[in-house]
Order: C-alpha cells, then structure tokens, then sequence
C-alpha cells in the first residue's frame, strides 16, 4: 500500500534543543552584569532569611552563652522519645491530609468539570477564595460546629442516651482541616489539566464501548497524573509545615514538630533544643521541597518534549 | 459527557454539593453566623446580637486591626519590591545564574514559618542588630514568608515577556534602565498587583512566624483571635474573624481597582 | 459505488424488509441554553441508511451535518425524533451502548496510549481475552498497514498515520455502521487524495458496514458517496446519488454548493410551450449532444422525473426559456419533477455550472441570444482560465455577474471586454428561487463597479 510509506518525519522528530548562541562572550558578559542586578535583592534574602537560618544552625551546636559545645544538645534531643513521636505524628498527619486532598480533590475537580451543575462556577471561586482565608478560620468553625460545647454536641445532648462526638481537637480534626484547607491547591490544576482534555476524546472511548469508570481510569486520570503528582507534593510539603491549623485545634496530644519547636522556644525557653528540632524540620522540608521541584521540572521537562 | 444517565449524574452532582458543603460551605457558613450568635444550642443559632461584631471593632480590637494592616502593608510592599527585582534579575541572567536565583528565591516557601520565626529570634535577639520586642521584627517575619510568592508570581509572568519588545525598545536606542521603566515594569504591572494582592491577604492572616516574634506592644490580629479562641471565647474569635476577612477583602478590592485604573493608562 | 447506489433518493424502499442499518426520524438537536427562537442546530431531520451504503453528509460550517453524526453517535441528545440502529430504538442511549465506530475530526487518539493499546481500547472494553485482542489489533494494523507502528505513541505519528490508526481503532469493534467526522480535513493535499484512495479501497473491503461521514468538500463526496445529503442551517435540504444532484439539482442551493453553479433569476417565458434545445448561439462544442425531447409536454414532466428514469444528463426533463432578469434568455430543463413554474408565479433561478458558459464569436449572429457582460476579473487556473463576468450592457442594469471557466485553449479576453456568453445546451437547470442564498448568488456590488470602469 503506497499510502502507508508516506510519512512526514517532521512530525515524528524528538524536540530540538535551544540553538547555542551565536556570540558567547556578549552572553557572559551580560550575564555578569545581571548578576549584578541580583545582588540587591539576595542581599535582602540573606539578611532575613539566610543568615537567620545559619544562626538557628549554628544555635544548636552553642550553649545559651553562645560558646560551641559541639553536638550535645543533638544527642540529648534526637534521643528524646518526644521528638520520635512529634516526627512519626508530623508525617502521619502529613500523609493523612495530603491522600485526603488527594481523594477529594480529584472527585471535586472530575465532578466540576465533567458534570457540572447550576452553582458549579460559584463552587470554583468559593475554592479559590479559601485560599487567600486564614488558614485558621477552618478549626476555629470546626471548633464551633464539632467542638465539645459546640453546635453537634449540643444538638445531639438532647437526644436519648445522649451520644457525643469528641474528634475535633485530635488528630482527625487537624487533618479534615487540613484535608478542607489544602484541597483547592488539588482542585485547581487539576481543573485546569481536565479543561485542556478535548471532549472528543471522552466522546469516542464512549463510543468504543468504555463506561464511566473506564473513561475516568483510562482517559482521564492519566492525563492528571502529573498535575496530581506535584499537587500532592506541594500539599504535603505544606501540611508537614503547618502551624495555624494545630494551634487553633488545641489538642494536646497533637505535637508536630512544628508545635515542638514552638513549645521549646516559647514556653519552655529552650532555644538550642528548639534549634536542634528547626534543623531537623528545615532538613526534612528542603528535602521534600527538592524532590517536589525536581518532580515539577521533569514532568513539566517530559511534556515539553511531548509537545 | 462522561455520564449519560440522569440518576448518575444527579447522584454525583448531589455528592458533589455534600462534599462541597460539607467541607466548606458549612464551616464557612458557622463562622459567620457565629459572629452574631448570641447563644448556639440547637441547629440553629439564637439570640441574634452585635455585641460580638461591636466587641471585635472595640478600641483594644481597632489597635490589633490597625497592627495587622500597618504590618501587611509594609510587608507585601517590601516583599513585592524585592520578589519583583529579583525575578526581573533571575530574567536578565538566564542559565545557571537564573536557577540559583529562582531556587533561593522559592526557598522561604518551603520552610515553615515557626522556623522562620525561630530563625529571627536568634539572629536579632543580640547584637549587631537587636530587633527583638520590636515592630520590625514582626514586618521582617512576614515579609520572609510571603517573598516567594511575590518572586513567584512575578518571575511566571516576567517569563512570559515577549523578549521582541524588549529588544524592540534597546535597538530604538533605549537604555536599560529606560527599557525596564518603559517596557518591561509596565508589562509587569498586571503581576505585580496580584502578587501585591495575595501577599497581603497571605500577611493578614499569617499566625505561625508572628507568634514566635511579636511583642506585646504590637499583637496582630490573629494572634488576638488565637487568644479568644485559646480561651474558649469562640463567637468572639468568629466575628474578630470575620472583621479581619471583611478588612483583608476590601483592601484587596482597593488594590484591584488601583490596578485596574494603571491598567487603563 | 455498491449496489445501493441504484436505490431511490428518499431512501423510503426496503430492502427485503431489513432495517436500515441507521434510521433518524424527524431528529432535531437543540443545545442546551439556546433561546427558543434559534434555529436549533439540528432540525428535523429524516434519514435511512441501509447496510452496506455510504451516505455524505455535506455542508458548509454550522448546517449541522456534524451535529447529525453526533446524534447518531449518541454524542449529542435529540430534543425532538428518535434514532434507531438496526431497527433498535436507541435515543436517550449512550454511545458505549451503541457499537458504532467513529472517527473524529481530529482523530482524538488517546495521547498516553500506544497506538496497539489505542486500538485495543474498544476491545478491552468489551473484556475480550487478551489473545483474541492481540490478534484482532494486528489484524487491524495490517488492514491500515500500520503494523511497524504499533509500539509509538500517538505524538510520534504523521497526520495521516493518525488518521489510519483512528480508523483501525473504530473499525476494531466490528460495528455495523462506521462514522466519519471531515475525515481528510486535518491533512495536507498531497496527504488527502491518499487517505481518499485508501477510504475507497476500505469501503470495499467491508461491503456490510454502513458508512456515514461528514464533509464540506464536495469532491470528497462525489468521490466516496453512494448518496450524499446537502445540508443547511440545520436542515437537509436535499438527498440523493451524487449523479442525481449534480445533474438534477432541486435546490439552489444544492446546485451552488456542489459544482459551484451560478444562479440567475429569471423568468419563465408565458408561452408554455416547450422548447427545443438547442446550442444558445452558435455551437463551438460537439460534445455535448443535443438531445432528442422535443415531443414531451409539461404534463408528463410530473411522472418522468429524472430521479427515477435515471437517464441521468439531457434525459427527458421538460425544457422551458426562461427571460433573465440581468438580460438575454436561455433555454433551460427541469430537474425536480415535482417542480411547478406556476407555484412560484414564474419567477424562478437558473443554475449554470461555470464550465457550461461558453464565449460566443464576437460578430457572430447568435449575439442575440446570449448573455452580455464585462469581463471584470481574469484568473489563471493552471487547467484553464476563470473570468468573472459582470451581466448587463456597460453597466447599466448590472445586477449580477457570473463566473465563466474558459476550455483550456479557449481564447481569453481582458479585462474590460464587452463579450457574449452562452449556454452548452442542457446544462441550464430550473431551480425554485430562493433569495436567502444572498452570500452564494452572483450579486452585484463588485460587478456594477467593474463593469463602470
């Protein structure tokens, strides 16, 4: 069959890199003199956020007289069990909240998108409002609706045997928070990933004979996939993070390591201890952080390649 | 035009609305009613009153507002002018210049703002510079926290930039310095405003750094409503909330506007 | 073409009493959220498609000739009508429960899957075991020839390899009704008239699947169609085998859309009489025979209609002069036999297709009978040359202009020129006038300003 050997090689042919530049000298040259330019503001960065971070280093290797007494502060406190438990409950809680948002923002952006209904829009612009909410306004109406003198409870006092619910100031109760507060970071991109998915595509796996479900499994989350992978990332890396939603919680059982630094350098005043805690929360941040952007930029890398 | 039958997609449309509702609908909702609420003992709340409203905008309260606004103002200003420069810097450079800087730049971001806070403690609690008790450790705190989404919001549009105009304006003859003031900042204008917008909402809000560093003197207001509510006064903290959204949304209309009206010129 | 071809244009026969593989009673598709006074964008539309047939659906952009092939496809609801398969009522159905292949305009391959994985897709919705899908997809791949690319993904293909793959993966499933949405519109020209031979070859190997595809180019459909429907605004306007249309346009707009035709108002002589056809003016071609018709009167018009004699060209269609309104008078036939002048009062619209226009001598003595106008534009058109000409006598009454396509060695006038044109006798068809066709009439604005200059 003649027509079959016809191809166009352009189509087919892998994405050609960047062309070098033609006068590299001119580009250093300029480059240096950007460069320039950045210094300002990195010397602003350094000044409130760089330094500040070394010091916190370097504050838990000194004694409160600020003389180096080397690693024993980090002995005492990676040996606490506190410390253990604050760990395992900052990446238990961080778990829990990042599959919760993952699990609701995916069917609250399906659903948004492919069948949507009279309100769907006010939906999105209630999602994307909370975003630039407290992230407290969330325990606190948790507080008033579920709390142990809230709304539920007293409501429920009146019925017999009266049955009581008590979650909202324990670890369920920071991660629906969390799960309400960090879900439109989910929602959003997937929202914009489903509206780039032409409707044709969903039309004929329909037409092939797919139900729903198959569309959904075979269609349509693949092409989520990367959006869902980074969201979850960045929600992750915030939820690790999170301090606002704990706090208003009050719960007591629920350390973070987060509250333990809080603790330790608030009320307990113990500022190389809290320090030896930041450096272990700033490590396992970056760390987290770092795998997320180089998530990002292969996904975003793969598809730019695809395209 | 996933489903095709009706009672699936009223069955997911009313799981849709559930969820929805359920997951901020209904808190948002308490929230609110909760400010006015004069006792809430049955599903509903009773005994309308202002008493609340009235007590959140009394003279203690109007101080807290006032510290929060003057404290996210500077901030988001300081954070924008440093995030836009550094992402117009991060443009110029290109190549590895232009990672590290966009890598740093992102960095605040992803630490969390107790160790932020921790972090400034310990830097100007002595000498050279001690900032401890002050206001401007508490703006400094803030300013670090909302930097990245400045840069980040600046650098995705600077991106963006059609090189050509800028090229366009150098080969008429225009210096740098003219380019950036005639071209590149005014093209930036519309991402500026945003970044100003959610820097600011982020800074009314912010608790975790704030809490590690503010003095008594200047105690923002979620670090009163983190009081009311610690104390258990919830319908309290409900309608200090609700002043610092009302606050948070109306000068993020006036930043809108004030945009709006640049954007015309 | 199949043996369909020969079946009556409505369609209405029978085939031994098989369903028809397609069936759309009285279907309209109105989308949801458009007033009630829009035209919807499908209206009531009636169609058979036996087993076996290939019906196109031509059109311009928005006459709903897509929205059709949704409804059938199930992609789109009917607001009104019912569709059947086979016999099957299945409006309100989804198209999982259809088992139609289609193809859509931008093929719509599954971007993350292999290509065997995209045509395995139907396959595995349908829980087939895996060496029976294995072999069905190799099966399909040799049938397009594609088998060497089983392994790529959709981005690593040609235009054309998409196309082929979409078509194997729609073809996997063994529907009985194949739809095509502008199957060849996304390809470069070279590409098409490929894919076009590859369509034809396809057709015949599955004499048994009905195939209904959607274009707004008349040669693909003349090419592939056993019957073509001409769609508009909606509406199907007019059905029938691609000969019947071309020859024997019921509409006007059948008659501008495929071929091209001008259209020229006019009308009909009172004499009643019928006329004999013969050359307008001189005769400088040959080949196109004069038929023998002088014995047939108007009334045997209503019960010999070409549809049905299929005699097909210069057959046994009355034949009436018709006075155009831009000057001169022509001899032209009948083609709908269920057409009556004196319905319309006379006024009617002539159909010429450009290549039916001759230039007349000059001097000669048939000046009488042609048509006079300015030539306003000329064209090369690598095969010969296309003039513009402005209709009327320096401009005066030029109401509208017309466009020639000269024979290849013809002589070719300027631009300016006072010439004469005539008519290749039956090629002038009578079409009921109809004045929302504003934007395919040969209209007047450029033409008066060309003929002044």
């Amino acid at each position: 069959m003649s027509a079959a050997q016809v191809t166009t090689p352009a189509a087919a042919s892998p994405a050609v890199g960047r062309p070098a530049s033609p006068r590299p000298w001119r580009r250093t040259r300029g480059s240096v003199r950007a460069l320039g330019w950045a210094v300002p503001p990195l010397a602003v960065l350094a000044a409130i956020f760089l330094v500040p971070l070394a010091e916190t280093v370097w504050q838990s290797v000194t004694d409160q007289d600020g003389a180096f007494k080397g690693a024993a502060e980090w002995v005492r406190v990676l040996g606490s069990a506190a410390l253990l438990r604050a760990l395992g409950t900052t990446l238990w809680i961080a778990l829990l909240s990042t599959t919760g948002c993952v699990l609701v923002g995916t069917f609250l952006a399906v659903g948004l998108s492919f069948v949507p209904f009279r309100g769907s829009r006010l939906a999105v612009r209630l999602l994307e409002a909370v975003v630039s909410f407290p992230s407290f306004i969330l325990p606190l109406a948790f507080g008033i609706l579920y709390g142990r003198a809230g709304v539920l409870n007293s409501a429920l006092a009146g019925l017999p045997g009266s049955p009581h619910v008590d979650f909202v100031n324990d670890v369920p109760g920071v991660v629906l928070a969390e799960i309400a507060y960090f879900t439109p970071f989910v929602v959003r991109p997937l929202l914009a990933v489903f509206g780039q998915i032409p409707r044709d595509l969903l039309d004929v796996s329909g037409s092939l004979g797919a139900g729903p479900l198959m569309t959904l499994r075979r269609v349509i989350l693949p092409a989520a996939r990367p959006a869902l992978a980074a969201s979850a990332g960045l929600v992750f890396l915030l939820a690790m993070n999170e301090f606002g939603i704990i706090m208003f919680t009050g719960a007591k059982n629920v350390v973070t390591l987060p509250m333990l630094i809080y603790t330790k350098s608030i009320v307990t005043f113990d500022l190389p201890a809290a320090a030896v805690v930041a450096c272990l929360q700033l490590a396992l941040s970056l760390t987290v952080y770092g795998l997320y952007r180089a998530l990002v930029r292969r996904l975003s890398g793969g598809s730019r390649a695809a395209a | 035009m996933l489903l095709h039958s009706r009672s699936a997609r009223a069955a997911v449309k009313v799981a849709l609305v559930v969820v929805l509702a359920l997951l901020l609908g209904v808190p948002l909702l308490a929230v609110a009613l909760a400010a006015f609420a004069g006792s809430w003992n049955g599903v509903w709340p009773s005994d309308p009153t202002l008493a609340h409203l009235a007590d959140a905008l009394s003279a203690d309260n109007l101080a807290s507002i006032s510290v929060s606004l003057q404290t996210a103002l500077v901030s988001s200003i300081g954070a924008v002018a440093v995030g836009a420069w550094a992402a117009l810097a991060a443009r110029s450079a290109r190549g590895r210049a232009a990672r590290v800087i966009d890598a740093v730049f992102h960095l605040p971001a992803a630490v969390p703002s107790v160790v932020v806070g921790l972090g400034l403690l310990t830097a100007f609690s002595r000498p050279p510079l001690t900032l401890n008790g002050t206001a401007a450790i508490v703006v400094i705190a803030q300013t670090t926290l909302v930097l990245a989404f400045a840069y980040n919001t600046v650098a995705g549009a600077a991106e963006g930039l059609d090189p050509v105009l800028e090229q366009a304006a150098g080969s008429l003859g225009a210096s740098p310095v003219r380019v950036l003031f005639t071209v590149r900042l005014p093209l930036l204008l519309p991402s500026i405003g945003a970044a100003l917008g959610l820097a600011f909402a982020l800074c009314m809000g912010e608790l975790g750094a704030t809490i590690m560093v503010y003095p008594a003197s200047w105690r923002t207001l979620p670090v009163s409503i983190f009081a009311l509510a610690d104390r258990g006064s919830l319908f309290l903290a409900a309608a200090d909330t609700l002043v610092l959204i009302a606050v948070t949304v109306a000068v993020l209309g006036l930043i809108a506007r004030l945009r709006g009206r640049t954007m015309v010129r | 073409m199949s043996h369909a071809a020969a079946r009556r244009a409505d369609g209405a026969e029978l085939d031994g009493g098989r369903p028809a593989a397609v069936e759309l009673r009285r279907v309209s598709v109105r989308y949801p959220g458009a007033p009630a006074g829009v035209q919807p964008a499908l209206a009531d539309l009636s169609l058979r498609i036996e087993a076996g047939e290939t019906v196109a659906l031509l059109g311009p952009s928005g006459s709903g000739k897509s929205t059709a092939l949704k409804a059938i496809a199930g992609f789109e609801q009917p607001s009104e009508g019912t569709v059947l398969l086979a016999g099957r009522d299945v409006t309100g159905r989804p198209p999982a429960e259809r088992g139609l292949g289609v193809v859509v305009q931008q093929y719509a391959l599954f971007p993350h899957l292999r290509v065997a994985d995209n045509v395995a897709y139907g396959l595995r919705a349908r829980r087939l075991p895996r060496a029976q899908v294995r072999a069905r997809v190799a099966e399909m791949l040799e049938m397009v020839g594609m088998e060497s690319h089983a392994r790529k993904l959709p981005r690593e293909l040609s235009g054309g390899q998409q196309q082929r793959i979409a078509i194997a993966r729609a073809l996997a499933i063994r529907p009985d009704v194949l739809l095509l949405d502008e199957p060849l519109s996304a390809l470069d020209a070279r590409m098409r008239q490929d894919m076009l031979e590859e369509l034809v070859r396809l057709r015949g190997e599955l004499p048994d699947v009905a195939m209904v595809f959607v274009t707004h180019d008349q040669s693909e459909a003349l090419a592939l169609a056993d019957r073509i429907g001409v769609m508009r605004d909606g509406r199907l306007v007019d059905l029938g085998t691609a000969d019947e249309l071309y020859h024997h346009p019921r509409h006007a707009f059948t008659a501008s859309f495929l071929g091209g035709s001008n259209l020229l108002d006019g009308v009909i002589e009172p004499l009643g009489s019928v006329f004999e056809s013969g050359f307008e003016g001189a005769a400088p071609v040959s080949s196109q025979a004069v038929s023998s018709q002088t014995g047939s009167s108007q009334t045997g018009s209503s019960q010999t209609g070409p549809a049905q004699t299929g005699l097909g060209r210069g057959g046994a269609s009355p034949t009436f002069r018709v006075r155009l309104d831009a000057g001169g008078s022509v001899g032209a036939r009948v083609a709908d036999p269920g057409f009556e002048a004196s319905s319309t009062g006379g006024a009617i619209t002539v159909a010429v297709r450009p290549h039916a226009l001759r230039l007349l001598p000059p001097n000669g003595a048939d000046r009488a009978v042609g048509l006079r106008g300015i030539v306003q534009s000329v064209q090369w058109r690598g095969a010969g040359h296309r003039l513009r000409v402005a209709l009327g006598r320096s401009g005066r009454d030029a109401g509208c202009s017309v466009v020639v396509d000269l024979e290849p060695f013809a002589a070719v006038p300027e631009v300016g020129d006072s010439i004469t044109i005539g008519i290749v006798p039956g090629e002038a068809v009578i079409v009921p006038r109809d004045t929302t066709i504003g934007g395919l009439r040969a209209v007047a604005g450029p033409a008066s300003a060309g003929a002044t200059a």
